[in-house]
């Protein structure tokens, strides 16, 4: 997982950097404690620091450690590729405050990656938007006035889709930018506080990728699917909440929102086995929306022990079996190195580090277990005591020849008995 | 912060009260913004004093802060006024719901939310779907808590404040289709909250019951329903200081809905049956609107549950075939639902029904040699019947381990950690499956012994390739050695039987 920044714009020129990467951490100066500042990093001072697999610095193309964009496909569009030619299906998200860069990270990595190959593959691409809960194809033109909304359903085939999402094939990469340009062309622009062009809806854009290939001399094929999640802004879209302050009741008349979300996270975080974050809660922090549903999984036997009622779904429904398994996931967060942005760094920094551990952590049924483990206990007591005595035995001369055929079945059975008998101790 | 000096010298306690209500809570709003949460609480916890004293002493509704600035005949009547004032206290205990939250006072976060919740229903109006699920959502606090009797509250009110909701007519008289979808979801999810109640509420029965063995301790059984007599006048008391919803009208129908499941420890089967009969019901509720077709993960994690639900209730059944009987039911509907399902896209789902089925066989193959050895001699059906069983566990269990392969087929050289110890378990299964499989065939019986051997081996070689592995599998490690050490020495002294030297 990486994280990549943005210049700082025209408007943010005024304030102060307090973001430093090194290496593979990124280091957060916490303005609240130091009020002076003096340009050095003193080690005194409150920083925080983040691991991350790959931190990028893209602020200034004249700093020493710039990252260009081709450093950032080398690193990310390299591997997203391999496991896409293997088989594996991709997830990459981008995360992070408006105007930290995603939207430009996002688009130019995939289009980059497309234009490598084209033979012997082909290419589908469908690309939707997410808004306020609702489904939304962005490469289709829509001539009623209301946006139509497209239903999101499950089969247990072919997986999680969007009903009626158009689906474009693709022979040459004028076609992928065409495509992409007309999409984000449509996508629901609103502006916040911070930056114009962003946009308060996530954005998925999908790539089914076929590979024909000769398995046993018999024709085949090798899907996968490759899927690029641009995250809503890391603001809440009802700028008046926030998770670290206390949400007005004043202009709310029946329904006090945040009583909700507080209700979910008390039941959640009380879940003995809630040791996986998912996507949705990472996700649902960036919004007003509500706490999302815990996809702890556990393999068989003790499982969750509630059923939290989630509202906001569409999101991890469409990419819940994106974390873990056969498929590689990779999240790009993205932060503004501005002093004024103090706070949505340190969220958006905190959920992209709780990402790293997302992962449905499959987990055996104990019970079971130790049953058979006691069980095997006394089998191991039991077979080291008739060894030993079949030794004493066998040098007993006694035990003739010509009675073994039938000796043999009688102490088959025998053990047998014993066997089930002290099984059931 | 001069209102209050001025109210003060004032003398006047109505008025005093009333700014300072609404005032710790802005001022409380206010140091949250700038991250002092803790002198939030502080404010806020002082407005929650006042408001308690102030009802204590006086009782008249104070002067709202808006009054002050109004003519004579405009001012509010005692009923407005005590309404405002009551939605003024409403909002504190609101917000010192989330300072608690922040401050992860748990115990005092849920208290609050459910205060709140209260006070929705008597002062400050709701919307009756949202107040439904808050409540189903609490109740699920609840029960991580073991607080049975709380969690049934909240879910009976639950169930009767969102029937409240087909009768209101909406703002918006254009009803669309997606409406009635949502609503019909919330409900499925609001009985989905009820089966989680039944589960866990035998579940925890069953922990309390059970011996070291797993069997229904019958001493124990008996402790326990003579404590529960001693306990039942306690529990009227307990229930009379709780916070009980609703409004006098409400009342009666959530304690009718109350009624229909139990709140206490099921102490034998009859009882346990009883909350497995209502847990489902529910599972088929929930059915209707979560299918298949449309919603793959909800409708098996329910399936999952109605699994749940038969397990434990098995663990109550003393009869071993009725025992039987119930897995089977488990199989019957685990099985199909893994069938159709496509790994490349439900990866965790399918391992969980692996394991799940695996287990299952294997409990009810346990159930027949047990029912096997209270009989004179083991026939040769009952055989076959362990052996068909036996061989069903072991085939989930290798799907399982088959799912770990890349795509090139291989399996993995080193495992990862999250499937480490589900794998190296699988393993372990699979070699005590086949030594417990039964057949007179000395040949046979010897293959049989030497698969076993391999996968113990495959435990301890790993471990010893990759040390680091040792942690997750102690006890199975330690018991795979010895298996590894006795295993060869037996299969000697049989095939020495077998082919007897002349």
């Amino acid at each position: 997982m990486l994280r990549s920044l943005r210049p700082l714009s025209k408007s943010a020129e005024g304030g102060r950097v307090i973001v430093e990467v090194d290496g593979k951490l990124a280091k957060v100066r916490n303005i609240k404690v130091d009020s002076r500042f003096d340009g050095t990093w003193d080690s005194r001072e409150k920083i925080v620091a983040f691991s991350f697999d790959y931190c990028y610095w893209s602020v200034d193309a004249e700093d020493p450690k710039y990252a260009s964009q081709e450093m950032v496909f080398q690193d990310l569009g390299t591997s997203v590729l391999m496991g896409a030619f293997r088989g594996y299906n991709i997830c990459l998200f981008a995360y992070g405050q408006t105007g930290s860069g995603k939207t430009y990270t996002m688009m130019g990595t995939p289009v980059t990656i497309i234009c490598a190959f084209f033979s012997f593959h082909f290419f589908l691409f469908s690309f939707l938007e997410i808004y306020n809960e609702r489904v939304r194809d962005l490469l289709k033109q829509s001539d009623q006035k209301k946006p139509y909304t497209l239903r999101v359903r499950e089969h247990p085939e072919t997986g999680p889709y969007v009903q009626g999402l158009s689906q474009h094939l693709v022979t040459d990469y004028k076609q992928v930018v065409e495509l992409l340009e007309k999409g984000i062309a449509k996508r629901i622009t609103a502006a916040t506080h911070i930056h114009n062009a962003s946009s308060r809806s996530h954005a998925i854009f999908t790539i089914h990728y076929t590979q024909a290939i000769l398995e046993n001399n018999l024709p085949s094929e090798i899907a996968s699917k490759i899927n690029l999640v641009d995250l809503a802004g890391s603001e809440r879209a009802d700028p008046s909440y926030c998770k670290d302050r206390i949400t007005e009741g004043a202009n709310i008349n029946k329904s006090l929102v945040t009583l909700g979300i507080v209700i979910s996270t008390l039941a959640q975080n009380s879940q003995m086995f809630s040791s996986c974050q998912s996507i949705n809660t990472v996700t649902s922090e960036g919004e007003s929306s509500h706490a999302g549903s815990p996809s702890t999984s556990s393999i068989s036997g003790t499982r969750r022990q509630a059923y939290i009622p989630y509202r906001d779904s569409i999101l991890t429904w469409l990419l819940k079996d994106s974390l873990g398994g056969n498929s590689k996931t990779i999240m790009i967060a993205t932060i503004s190195p501005a002093s004024s942005s103090y706070h949505e760094t340190m969220s958006t920094l905190r959920y992209a580090s709780n990402a790293k551990n997302i992962i449905n952590k499959p987990r055996v049924n104990e019970d079971a277990n130790v049953k058979l483990i006691r069980e095997l206990r006394e089998e191991i007591d039991r077979l080291k005591t008739m060894l030993l005595s079949f030794e004493l035995r066998n040098s007993s001369p006694s035990w003739s020849e010509d009675r073994d055929g039938n000796l043999t079945e009688l102490v088959l059975q025998n053990e047998m008995k014993v066997c089930m008998i002290r099984s059931m101790l | 912060l001069n209102t209050r000096h001025v109210a003060e010298k004032n003398g006047d306690k109505t008025v005093c009260s009333q700014f300072s209500i609404s005032r710790p809570n802005n001022l409380g709003i206010l140091w949250s913004e700038r991250d002092e949460i803790k002198t939030a609480q502080t404010y806020l916890e002082s407005a929650e004093a006042l408001y308690n004293q102030y009802m204590k002493e006086d009782g008249n509704p104070p002067l709202d802060p808006s009054e002050h600035f109004m003519a004579e005949e405009e001012k509010l009547t005692d009923q407005e006024r005590s309404k405002r004032f009551e939605k003024a206290y409403t909002h504190t205990l609101y917000y010192l719901a989330q300072v608690y939250q922040h401050l992860e006072m748990i115990e005092k976060a849920a208290q609050y939310c459910h205060t709140t919740l209260k006070r929705q229903l008597e002062y400050s109006g709701y919307y009756p779907v949202e107040w439904a699920l808050n409540a189903a959502t609490l109740s699920q606090y609840y029960l991580s808590k073991q607080c049975f009797m709380e969690s049934r509250h909240c879910l009976a009110a639950a169930n009767v404040i969102f029937s409240q909701a087909g009768q209101v007519p909406s703002a918006e008289d254009n009803e669309t289709d997606q409406d009635q979808q949502d609503l019909r979801q919330r409900k499925a999810e609001i009985a989905r909250c009820w089966i989680k109640y039944c589960l866990n509420l035998l579940q925890s029965a069953r922990k309390l019951l059970e011996d070291n063995i797993g069997e229904l301790d019958p001493d124990r059984q008996l402790e326990l329903k003579a404590q529960r007599k001693k306990e039942e006048d306690e529990k009227e008391k307990g229930r009379k200081k709780a916070v009980l919803f609703g409004t006098s009208d409400i009342c009666d129908s959530v304690l009718a809905m109350e009624e229909k499941v139990s709140s206490v420890y099921p102490l034998d089967f009859q009882e346990a049956r009883e909350i497995f009969l209502v847990g489902q019901n529910y599972v088929q509720e929930a059915k209707e609107f979560f299918q298949v077709d449309g919603y793959v993960t909800d409708h098996i994690e329910i399936v999952q549950d109605h699994s749940a639900l038969f397990k434990v209730l098995a663990f109550f059944e003393e009869d071993y075939e009725r025992r039987c009987k119930m897995h089977k039911r488990r199989i019957d509907m685990l099985e199909p639902i893994y069938a159709d399902l496509n790994p490349q896209y439900y990866l965790l789902i399918s391992r969980q029904l692996q394991f799940e089925l695996a287990d299952t066989y294997y409990e009810m193959m346990d159930l027949k040699v047990a029912i096997g050895n209270r009989l004179e001699e083991l026939d040769s059906h009952t055989i076959k019947k362990i052996n068909s069983l036996a061989q069903l566990a072991i085939k989930y269990y290798e799907l399982f381990l088959d799912s770990l392969r890349n795509p090139d087929k291989v399996f993995p050289e080193e495992l990862e950690e999250d499937v480490l110890r589900p794998a190296m378990v699988a393993k372990f299964h699979i070699a005590r499956l086949y030594g417990k499989l039964i057949t007179s065939d000395g040949k046979k019986q010897l293959e049989n012994m030497q698969t076993s051997l391999e996968y113990y081996t495959f435990l301890v070689d790993y471990c010893e390739k990759y040390p680091d592995a040792v942690h997750a599998v102690e006890t199975e490690l330690e018991l795979s050695k010895e298996m590894v050490g006795l295993l060869p020495t037996r299969m000697e002294r049989l095939r020495a039987k077998l082919c007897p030297f002349i």
